[in-house]
């Protein structure tokens, strides 16, 4: 019988239970992305969209190169400086959510077992409002004459009338990410923190080790594989975020996301807009392979 | 109070109350107040739950005590965090870092003493040597066998030079063979180093065997402290007798008071024995319980002369020795005793033969239930 085929071939079972993961993921991921890489290397269109038969890189050139009007290249940094400042953005989120989020996870992971869920739920509660909402909400703190701006006003830590101006600035974009992706990153530590028997952080105090030296040289090393997934899965979604530094950014905030964004709406340059996005897909792998190689020597 | 300063582990009036959400409060610690001398093997014994780990935990550091102090060669430590105490632990589980190679495990105490780097590692390789486990230093300690783990975990705990190492359970984990070996180990590392060990164990053998002197727990209370011998010997309360070794309980009555007083065992008249009773309120009349090791109960398989008459129920033979359980009328338990095979034979009773018991005076413990 055709059914009894699974239960007497273990090949077909094991098809059977990733053949539809396999198919969403080629049809809705593997395609489009293909087609993007596709449209990266053909010439735009001149009211956009693009023109199918002619090949060029054109697009590639383009990300590193201005072209002159006699058809010579220049130099050009321009884009390659919003990569920079979107990779350092990203970095100090990464860095910020690891500093506040690791203390919370150690505070969660070291709560009676009973308050533990309730804690873990409460971290994911922002993820119930819409992102733009959340956005939107810092803009109202930071803005001038925003709460914050009130705030440091009734401390006497800024004249009345003045602003601590931190909206539309750098440090803005960073406070929006970090806040966006927090869970991200306290959920991994978690994880990794919750499994830890803390006997060896007992060890620890044993052998002479203060608090501070225990947890440098005992929980943090321990908890590294959460850390770093905590630290890849917030620094990727930074790299590619758009709504944050289009809200808190404004102009000079420019991120790859914006970037991209711009490219396939105002500016009508869709290779241009693909080949911005596979190089910075190229950056995440690279960077990828080389934290991997890194962090899977670690113990579990 | 006045007491002149004595070296060692002094603890008084120690309280240690946990509370719990199902069973409310339990007092792990019962006003325990105990003296371990300096450089002796001391043991707690007790069955679980009998506080011995919330003890070891609270000279360790890692527990508060609800009231009492700790004093560590006069010095109180009770409000000392556990990182300033000289005191080092090797735990049931052994807790080695698992990231940590077995020489960096070792090291970890030192650096943390801020030892300089030579001199660790010189540490490193003399504790290495001292539990037998040279050659190893690079090796993750996810590789080693639990008996190799469990000497790292002493390496660990003795390179600091600790006045103190406390042992919770170290053997619990290791088969029966390797379990000997260590004892005797740990036994040898202890007169090596001259430093104090504070065993925990429920293993009254390995309390026996090992200890200088040890102290029965049961309920949060200690029971008795002595010597092996005094405690196998001299048990003063039922529940250390039956806790360690064998022990065949009488019911007897005092007939004469006296040092010694003079007790009729059983119903059936006629035998008595001497024994001192000093720590009960003698009064004659009253019923005591008398304890009696089943290798100092002896059969007589003829009729004859005094002793208590019953029947061997069933001979089971262990090599050495043979053991003989004695049914006896009016006693709830059989009576059980331990005979030494001669040339390898066991004495001639079978089973079903009528025998007389009898214990010589010395043999006889009178417990205060």
């Amino acid at each position: 019988m055709l059914l009894d085929l699974p239960r007497r071939s273990p090949a077909v079972a094991r098809l059977l239970l990733i053949g539809p993961g396999i198919a969403v993921i080629g049809l809705f991921m593997l395609i489009p992305l293909g087609l993007m890489a596709y449209v990266s290397f053909l010439d735009r269109g001149a009211y956009g969209g693009v023109v199918w038969d002619q090949h060029t890189v054109e697009a590639y050139t383009s990300f590193l190169f201005e072209r002159n009007l006699d058809d010579s290249l220049t130099f050009n940094t321009d884009y390659l400086q919003i990569y920079l400042r979107s990779f350092l953005l990203s970095l100090s989120t990464t860095l910020i959510a690891l500093l506040v989020g690791f203390p919370v996870a150690l505070y969660m992971s070291l709560a009676p077992a009973k308050w533990r869920n309730l804690l873990v739920f409460l971290v994911t509660v922002p993820f119930w409002t819409n992102l733009l909402v959340r956005n939107y909400a810092w803009i109202l703190l930071l803005r001038t004459n925003g709460l914050i701006d009130q705030w440091a006003a009734g401390l006497g830590l800024i004249g009345p009338g003045e602003s601590v101006s931190i909206l539309y600035t750098p440090w803005a974009i960073t406070i929006g990410l970090t806040y966006s992706f927090m869970p991200f990153m306290v959920l991994p530590i978690y994880a990794s923190l919750e499994k830890l028997d803390f006997r060896l952080v007992e060890a620890a105090y044993d052998l002479g080790a203060t608090r501070l030296k225990a947890l440098a040289r005992v929980i943090v090393p321990l908890s590294l594989p959460g850390i770093a997934a905590g630290s890849i899965l917030v620094f990727i979604p930074s790299l590619g975020s758009y709504v944050t530094p289009e809200l808190l950014g404004g102009s000079k905030g420019l991120m790859i996301g914006n970037l991209i964004q711009l490219q396939f709406a105002a500016s009508r340059n869709w290779p241009f807009g693909a080949a911005l996005a596979f190089t910075l897909l190229a950056m995440v792998l690279i960077a990828m392979v080389l934290y991997l190689t890194r962090f899977r020597k670690l113990p579990e | 109070m006045d007491s002149p300063p004595q070296p060692g582990i002094h603890i008084r009036d120690m309280v240690k109350v946990f509370t719990d959400d199902q069973q409310g409060e339990v007092r792990a610690l019962d006003n325990v107040s105990l003296h371990i001398r300096s450089n002796e093997f001391f043991t707690l014994l007790g069955p679980s739950g009998c506080g011995k780990t919330t003890l070891l935990r609270v000279i360790a550091g890692f527990e508060q005590p609800s009231q009492g102090r700790v004093l560590l060669d006069d010095l109180d430590v009770t409000d000392q965090a556990p990182y300033r105490r000289p005191v080092n632990t090797v735990f049931q589980s052994y807790a080695l870092f698992p990231h940590m190679t077995v020489a960096e495990n070792v090291r970890f105490g030192l650096e943390m003493q801020k030892v300089d780097p030579a001199a660790a590692e010189r540490r490193v390789a003399e504790m290495l040597e001292l539990v037998h486990l040279t050659g190893m230093e690079r090796r993750k300690t996810g590789q080693l066998s639990g008996g190799q783990q469990q000497r790292v975990a002493l390496a660990r705990a003795l390179a600091p030079a600790p006045k103190v190492l406390l042992l919770d359970e170290p053997l619990s984990a290791l088969d029966f063979k390797l379990r000997k070996g260590m004892q005797i180990e740990l036994k040898r590392l202890q007169q090596e180093t001259g430093i104090t060990f504070v065993f925990v164990t429920h293993d009254q053998e390995e309390a026996l065997t090992m200890s200088d002197r040890v102290a029965v727990m049961k309920s949060g209370k200690v029971l008795q402290i002595g010597t092996p011998e005094e405690i196998y010997r001299h048990p003063v309360e039922r529940f250390v007798a039956d806790f360690i070794g064998e022990t065949n309980f009488l019911p007897a009555t005092l007939s004469t008071e006296g040092h010694p007083a003079v007790f009729t065992v059983g119903n059936a008249g006629g035998f008595t024995v001497r024994a001192e009773a000093s720590q009960l309120d003698q009064r004659q009349g009253s019923q005591v319980t008398l304890a009696v090791r089943p290798e100092r109960t002896f059969l007589d398989p003829a009729g004859h002369g005094e002793g208590l008459s019953g029947r061997v129920e069933t001979v089971v033979y262990f090599g050495t020795d043979t053991l003989y359980h004695v049914r006896v009328d009016g006693l709830e338990a059989p009576l059980t005793a331990r005979i030494q095979n001669r040339d390898n034979h066991a004495p001639d009773i079978d089973e079903g033969a009528e025998v007389r018991i009898t214990f010589p005076d010395d043999a006889v413990q009178v417990l205060k239930d």
